[in-house]
């Protein structure tokens, strides 16, 4: 007996209301590209800049519950990645701080709108940026060691139903000019944990 | 090779009496607790399922039970379970803690408190059903 924890996304729609949401990625991928979706394709690729750094448009990445069989709740989430950079010029970069997000509200996802050429914007310190996000650490930081606190706007802090959520974590990828051309990129593996009973 | 499932876990209360799921882990009377035992389940081709018990923790009055499915997911697939069971006590004011973290490879590791450097072994946060006296208090 245990829960299915799902690894969703959403993107597209206006602030509040993802135009797709809950799409599960669990044994997909996420596709960093320049427009706003998440299709398994290898279209609207960012392009690598001549000087300076490109901004991919970011991305909501959340824990959803689908299944519970018995009375299992869960918490105590975090979020990391292997600490190895594979690329060169290339990182995912992951908010501090989560936006809001629960089963019953999307209040914290805002539509990244931002630009409508390949260029993007920092979602952190970039004009317009995601509100929800202060401060940002590349994934590759963010480590078995030194995991990211996911937190839960559930009810008590913790997922106890069918459709809870975790909050919101936003990730983007940022490319310089010394990244190398590649189609796709190779995968690299982030990893969310959490805690049953 | 086998496919691990989740593991399950019986409860036997000082009375002698057990409980075992679908009974909820949070329905449960800790103060009353005696043993608390974990339990492997594999499919194995040609065999079927097959499962046995991992590891018993045996709880005596004070011992506060600890239990935790300890779930990895990985992004793009593949998922695994570390169960964490074990007990903590309170002597003369200072918190003991005696762990075991259960891989899905059969290894079985003991520690003597969560540690805050590896996410395998960070300390549980609480459920709203682990209260003072009766739960996983850290």
């Amino acid at each position: 007996m245990a829960l299915t924890m799902l690894v969703n996304t959403c993107w597209g729609g206006s602030d509040g209301s993802p135009g797709t949401d809950d799409q599960d990625i669990t044994s997909a991928n996420l596709r960093f590209k320049w427009i706003d979706n998440n299709t398994q394709d290898a279209n609207n690729k960012i392009q690598i800049p001549g000087a300076g750094t490109v901004y991919s448009k970011w991305k909501h990445v959340y824990l959803r519950c689908s299944a519970r069989p018995g009375s299992e709740m869960a918490n105590n989430v975090k979020f990391y990645s292997d600490g190895s950079n594979p690329w060169t010029g290339v990182d995912i970069y992951a908010g501090d701080t989560l936006a809001t997000h629960t089963s019953a509200s999307n209040a914290g996802y805002e539509v990244d709108d931002t630009s409508t050429d390949a260029t993007g914007t920092d979602m952190d310190t970039g004009t317009p940026n995601h509100t929800g996000v202060t401060g940002q650490t590349s994934v590759f930081s963010l480590t078995s060691g030194s995991p990211l606190d996911v937190t839960i706007g559930e009810a008590s802090s913790q997922i106890d139903a069918v459709n809870e959520v975790t909050n919101f974590v936003i990730l983007q990828m940022q490319v310089t000019s010394s990244a190398s051309p590649a189609s796709p990129l190779a995968g690299e593996t982030l990893t969310f944990s959490y805690d049953e009973s | 090779m086998p496919t691990m499932l989740p593991t399950t876990w019986e409860a036997v209360y000082d009375d002698g009496t057990t409980v075992t799921e679908p009974s909820s882990y949070h329905d449960l009377d800790r103060t009353r607790l005696r043993a608390f035992t974990v339990y492997r389940h594999m499919d194995i081709e040609g065999r079927g399922r097959v499962s046995m018990p991992a590891l018993t923790v045996q709880l005596q009055p004070g011992m506060r039970l600890i239990h935790r499915r300890r779930w990895f997911q990985r992004m793009g697939g593949g998922k695994f379970e570390v169960t964490l069971v074990g007990w903590q006590e309170t002597r003369d004011g200072r918190n003991f803690q005696c762990l075991a973290y259960l891989f899905p490879d059969g290894r079985i590791e003991m520690h003597d408190r969560f540690r805050d450097d590896h996410v395998c072994y960070r300390p549980i946060e609480p459920f709203a059903s682990e209260h003072e006296g009766n739960g996983d208090e850290t």
